[in-house]
Parts: C-alpha cells; structure tokens; sequence
C-alpha cells in the first residue's frame, strides 16, 4: 500500500482511486490552515506589490510597437481636416494612404529634404533597445533588488530623453537644411515643427504632440520609480544580486543609482545578519557595504566583526564599515573615524560591552566617568578573538551570595 | 542550612517589629512627600502612601522598608527622571501608580529601579508610560509579581524594556502584565531565575528575551501578538513549560527564536499561528516533547548547525509546512510525534504508522531559496514535485524521517 495516497483515496468497492475525494480530504483538512497562510500571504502580496508594478511598467514597453509615439498634423487651407504623420519606435506613417508622399511634395516646394524612414537609421535599431529594456526589465523584475528597479527606471528616463533630443535634432535638421533650389524661397524662414505645441510655418498649423505610446512609456518610467520607491519604504534583504546583472547595469548607467551607499538602519524593522535580533537600538547600529553595493545590518559593532570574521563576506570586497557613535543615535559613521570604548558598565546588545565613539576626545570624555579600554578600529579588529565577554567584578559576589542563601 | 536562616529571619523581624513604626503620607498627614517620609522612616518601618498625586522622581530608598500605596497614589516622574531607586535589601513596594519616566539614551532610567539588591519585593504595581518598568540588577532572591507594566504605545521604539534584569540570581517574576515594550522581560546573564504566568504582548522585539543566562525556568506565560515571542541566545539549561506562542506573524517572525542554546527543555507549549513556530540556529541537545503546533506556517525551522535534539511525541496540526531545514544532513532525531499530514497506514493496530514520514517537503526547500515561489503552494505541479521527491528523496536530508509516525494526536 503506497504511502503517500490519503486513506480516502482506495475506494473499498472499486479499489480505484478516487482522485476527486482525495482532493476534498485534502481541501477541508487544509482550509484552515490555508486561509490563515493567505492571511499571512496577504502581507506577503503586499510585499511583492512594487514587483508587480515594475513587471508591468517593463512590459508596458512592449506597447510601443503597438501605439505611435509622437503625432505631427498639419492644418492648411487645402487640408482643412489636417494630415498627420505619425511617428513609432521603428516607423513613420501617416492617418491615412499617401499622407507621408503628401508632405514631401510640399516640403519639396519650400526645399525640404523628403522623409524617408528607411534612410532614418534611429528607426532601425530603437526597437532593439526598447526590447532589451523590456528583457532587462524582466530580469530585474526575477532579480528584484530596489536598486535594479531604480537603475532601469534611470535608464529608461535616459532613453527617453535621449530620443527626443534626437528627434529634435532630425526636426532642425529638416526645417534648417534647405535645398537652395527651392521654388519657394523666403529669406531667414526656417520650416521646424514644433517638438511639443503648435506653430505656424507659412501657411501651415502644424501642432506637435505626444501620442499613446509616449503615454505608455512614461507610464513604465513611472511605474519602475514607483516601485523602487516603494521598495525602498518596506525594504526587506533580498537574494543577492547576481554579479553579471550589476555589471551590464554598471556598464550601461554611468549615474550612480546602484552606487555603494550606506541605507539607514530601520529600526524595529531591520534584523541583524549575524545574530537574527531586530535592531532596536540605536546606539549600537553597525552596517557594512559592500563593492556591489549590498549592505548588511548589524545590532551591535561585535555582531558586525564577527560576521567579518565568519568569512562568508570576502574582505576585500567591503567598500564601508559604519558604526553609530553612542550620542548620535541612529546616525552612522565610517569606523576609520571611530573609537571604541569597552567598559563594564556600557553593555552592548551581544555582551561584548563595546560602545563606538566618533572621536577619541568624545570617547575620553565619557570614559572619565567610566572605567575601560579603549580601542581604534584597527586595534580592536586585531584583537578581537582575544576579548571574552566582559565578567562583571558582582558576578563573582552574587555566586557568593547565591550560596549564603542556599 | 535554609530552614536555620529563615527562623533566623522570623526572629530578626519579629523583633524588628516591635520597633517598626508605621509612617503615613498623604496631604492630610504630618509628611506631604514620600522621599521626607523616607529620610524620618528606621530600618524595617513601613510607609503607607495615601490617595493622591506625588509628583516626585529620584526617590531614593537606601533602608529595608515597605512602601504600600492605599487606592494606588500616582508617583510621576514628569518625564524627567527615574522615580524609584532601591539600593537596600529587603524593601517592600506595593500598590503604587508609577507613571511617566524621563527618557535618557545615555543612562536607563525607570519606574523602579532594584540596584544590588536583596530579597526585596515589588508587588500589585501600576507602571505606565515608564522608559524601563522595573529593572533589576545585580541582584539576588527578589520578586517581582502582580504588577502592570504598559508602555508608550506610539513610542515603542524608544521604550526600553518592561521588565529588564542584568546579572541578577534567584528572581522570580510571576503573574505580570507587559505590554508596548522594547522586550517584554529582558534577562541578561540572570541565573536560577523563574518567569511564571506572565502575559506579554504587543511588544516591538520579543515577548520574553534571554541572552547569556543559565538554569531558568519560564512556565505558563502567554506571548502574543509580539515582533517575536521568545528568544533564547548563548544560553545553557533553561526549562520552557506550558507556554502559549501565538500570532506572531511577520516575514521574520517566530513562536520561539533559539540560537546557541544547550541542554533545555521545551515540553508541553503551545504554538499556535505563527509564521515559524520554532526557529533554531545552534541549537544542541534540546528535548523537544509534548508540544502542540497548529496553523503555523512553518511548524519548525531547524538549521544545520542544530545538533542532537530530540523531538518526540509533539502533535503538528494543520501547518503549512511541519518542518523545514536548510541543510541535505540531519544530526536530530524525530520520533513517535503525531503529524496530521501523514497519510500513512497502521494495519497492525498498534497506534505506529507502519510507514516512515517523511516531514520535509522538496517544496520547502525551493521556497527558502525564492521567496515568491511561495504563490505556487497547494498548486498540481508542486503537488507533483513533493510527490516526486518523496518516492525519490534527492535533495532533502534522507534520514529525517519519524520513523514512529503516531496515528492519534498525544493527549
């Protein structure tokens, strides 16, 4: 008899399987602990909500092949209904047969160069970039590190303004470079369209505006910086980012939105990497970050030169060391910075007594009133493995007067 | 020995008593102010503080005497300092409102404040809105009981601890109510200490916290609704009986924490909907027994450097997962528990299972190394992949099983 078939399932009189009654023991034994595990997952959704806004903004991308970016309509005399010409991520076009043919025999006329889309290389390879932003979007959307979403959000932005600068440029280029052998010549008359709004060039109303797909772009930019916005308010550890993604990203964003940043410690939210504790207390904060531009929380300064010493984090691979000093609570500072006073009556959230200080004659200061030693970084990195937790001078007299009462 | 000292004891207070006097406070008495009542008061007099609202800090109480407030007169400290400091033994406080300490990130103020002290009690209390509520330290044989200690609720996270002791032997602390702390009861390096029948809850971090202490007991408290409920670090030989976890929900969130901890004994809990019911890192040679876990998300989270526990005749109930592990090596033994997952057989009516059970499910693992995958849980294909790996383990540690899987729950 396999074990793994819920009683239920063997019926007695077929000896069949009856998958559907398994499936009922299975869901009424579960119920209950299903719909506390959503209730738990609920949170959980709401954790994942800024993943889900940037999956969707990066794929919004797509619509861009779909909807034109940018529409340009010309109001004359002759074209009481206006013609428009579109413009896409890989193609102009107009609203309807022939529009594209129309424009350039007038254009022809004032010594315009003709538009044609394939001699517009921008055309050719815009679709690549904007299906690589999408696949990198998605990569971010499995890597799922706030500084991802930030980095393509940024990216995104840069695009976007980068191609409109270049579509300003082709405008200038249109309206400024004139054929001289034009049949109409007017001196000093430049024939631009506007980049956004309306202008009159000779007899023409040509209005310039954003269309869907420009919407739908803007929509992702918002999206992705939504995300990582809302991502940076419940930040959480996440998987480490893998070493390529960071690098194509470092290589593609010369800003510095994945730059190796110390983030404040959240207190009450964050816990220590080393020792599981939340942080609540903001006088023992300690932070590493690394070169990729990871940080780690720790509760107390010995958490943090334990989990150094631990090997799991390579040494040369830390870019800062922040510590708190004791009487900036919640503030951090690098530790090259800082002095570390160990007295028996400072305890420290991991009972190693070590209470950081950001100057030597602050530590001093305090030590007057304290007994101790005092430590630079260096030092106190050194000798570490050396200090056992401090033995209060009492312990010695409570075991003694344990005994009395005993 | 013990008996000599008591009737020793008896005897020094009886003959005490015929000296002791007893002093009254009040508006209407000779002393308007406690601590003036204090300074005139003998070695082992008593002071009866009447009704009313003293609003006096920094009191000093450096003689064995008993304060007890009639109808709880309010001590406050008007957010400026501690308001009860005991430095002698023996001393008595009952039946005070204690209200409003001053905050001092660099040195802990608090209600009541035992500083070497011992044998003396602190009884039938009302703290509110106190930085530290009661704090001991470096003392011996004292109790702390039947007290109220609620805190700041919007300001938790610059609350200190509700009951907080630091290299303290021989407490007992029982029957308390702690709430809207930074932790709950604090113990750090507390020896031969008990924490009986206390409700912790609403507390930011944990609702009980042991670090560094050895041979304690904490039987039937009730730990709710906290960051986490109890956490247990670095400590040898404590006794965890009759306890209540529950509601500890969050992404981090345990029923109980233990990370290097030796030789103690978890029996008779209940943990009841918490994401992780028991979460242990170094955890080695614990006995794990008669202990209920029911609608937690993960019943158990038992690291790899967990060594030598014993887990026997538990009931898991309805947990998403029983148990889950982050190594493929299991140095644990799990035994004659009670898993309501098990769809096994016992065709020789001996209340055994008569196939193993397998407690850690492939999914499991797949869920510990990405999160979101957790949205695939209950769906066919993961159905598919746990049934897999069961008929076929390859990934999960093959000689976690229960050997003895019971076929009804323990009584």
């Amino acid at each position: 008899m396999p074990e793994f078939l819920p009683r239920e399932a063997q019926s007695p009189l077929t000896g069949k399987l009856e998958i559907e009654n398994s499936e009922h023991w299975l869901s009424v034994r579960n119920f209950r602990a299903d719909s506390l595990l959503y209730q738990h997952l609920s949170s959980k959704a709401m954790k994942n909500l800024p993943r889900i806004m940037f999956l969707t903004g990066a794929l919004s991308l797509l619509l861009l092949f779909a909807f034109p970016l940018w529409q340009i309509t010309l109001y004359a005399p002759q074209y009481p209904d206006g013609i428009t010409m579109y413009i896409w991520i890989n193609q102009i076009s107009g609203n309807e047969e022939g529009v594209l043919q129309n424009i350039n025999i007038l254009n022809h006329y004032i010594g315009m160069q003709y538009i044609e889309p394939d001699a517009i290389p921008e055309l050719q390879y815009f679709p690549y970039i904007v299906i690589g932003m999408c696949v990198l979007g998605v990569v971010m959307f499995f890597v799922n590190k706030r500084q991802g979403f930030l980095a393509w959000s940024i990216m995104l932005i840069v695009l976007g303004i980068l191609g409109i600068y270049d579509f300003y440029l082709w405008e200038y280029d249109y309206g400024h470079n004139l054929s001289p052998d034009a049949p109409i010549k007017i001196p000093g008359m430049v024939y631009q369209p506007p980049l956004f709004g309306q202008k009159m060039l000779l007899n023409f109303d040509a209005h310039s505006y954003p269309y869907w797909g420009s919407l739908f772009l803007g929509l992702a930019i918002v999206l992705g910086l939504a995300a990582s916005w809302l991502k940076w308010r419940k930040l959480k550890k996440s998987k480490v980012t893998s070493k390529p993604v960071f690098a194509v990203l470092a290589l593609l964003l010369f800003s510095s939105s994945c730059s190796v940043e110390p983030q404040p410690i959240s207190y009450g939210e964050d816990h220590c990497h080393y020792c599981q504790m939340t942080i609540v207390d903001q006088q023992h904060g300690s932070e590493l970050v690394t070169t990729t531009g990871k940080v780690y929380k720790f509760d107390a300064v010995e958490c943090m030169i334990h989990y150094m010493k631990s090997g799991q984090v390579e040494k040369e691979k830390i870019a800062q060391t922040l510590v708190t000093p004791y009487q900036q609570r919640g503030q951090l500072i690098p530790v090259a910075q800082a002095y570390f006073l160990r007295s028996e009556q400072m305890p420290s959230p991991m009972g190693m007594n070590l209470t950081a200080f950001d100057s030597k004659q602050g530590a001093l200061e305090f030590r007057q009133e304290k007994t101790g030693e005092l430590y630079s970084w260096e030092e106190l990195y050194e000798q570490f493995d050396t200090l056992a937790p401090l033995k209060n001078t009492r312990e010695q007299s409570l075991l003694i007067l344990r005994e009395e009462v005993l | 020995m013990k008996t000599l000292l008591y009737i020793c004891c008896f005897c020094w207070l009886n003959l005490a008593s015929a000296y002791a006097k007893t002093i009254y406070v009040g508006a209407d008495q000779q002393h308007k102010s406690v601590s003036n009542a204090i300074q005139m008061a003998n070695a082992g007099d008593t002071i009866v503080v009447e009704k009313g609202i003293y609003k006096e800090g920094n009191i000093i109480i450096d003689k064995p005497l008993v304060l007890l407030g009639q109808d709880f007169p309010v001590l406050d400290g008007e957010n400026q300092n501690e308001i009860l400091t005991i430095t002698a033994d023996s001393v008595t406080v009952s039946g005070f409102k204690i209200q409003n300490v001053g905050i001092s990130y660099l040195k802990d103020q608090a209600g009541i404040k035992l500083s070497g002290s011992r044998g003396s009690t602190i009884r039938g209390n009302q703290l509110m809105n106190t930085f530290f509520g009661v704090m001991l330290e470096e003392s011996v044989h004292c109790t702390v009981n039947n007290n109220e200690i609620i805190g700041n609720a919007e300001n938790e996270a610059s609350s200190g601890n509700a009951i907080h002791l630091w290299y303290c032997d021989s407490i007992t602390i029982k029957n308390n109510i702690v709430k809207n702390h930074r932790d709950g009861i604090y113990l750090e390096f507390v020896n031969y200490s008990s924490i009986e029948e206390n409700v912790s809850e609403g507390n930011l971090r944990y609702g009980l916290h042991f670090m560094f202490s050895n041979h304690d007991n904490y039987l039937g408290n009730i730990f709710r609704n906290n960051g986490a409920g109890v956490a247990v670090m670095f400590s040898k030989q404590i006794n965890m009986q009759h306890n209540i976890f529950e509601k500890n929900w969050g992404s981090a969130s345990y029923g109980l924490l233990l990370k290097e901890i030796f030789d103690s004994q978890i029996t008779h809990n209940e943990f009841t909907e918490n994401t992780s019911g028991i979460y242990a890192e170094g955890a080695n040679r614990c006995q794990i027994t008669h202990n209920n876990f029911r609608r937690n998300g993960w019943a158990l989270r038992i690291s790899g450097s967990s060594d030598s526990n014993v887990f026997t005749r538990n009931n898991f109930l309805s947990n998403t997962f029983d148990l889950s592990t982050n190594s493929q090596h299991n140095y644990n033994t799990y035994e004659s528990n009670y898993w309501s997952e098990y769809s096994g057989y016992d065709l020789d009516k001996d209340g055994v299972g008569d196939v193993p059970y397998h407690p850690v499910k492939l999914f499991s693992y797949v869920i510990n190394r990405v999160q979101p995958s957790i949205i695939l849980l209950r769906s066919l294909f993961i159905d598919i992949i746990n049934f897999a790996e069961k008929v076929a383990p390859a990934i999960t540690p093959q000689n976690l099983v229960d050997p003895s899987p019971l076929m009804k729950p323990v009584s």
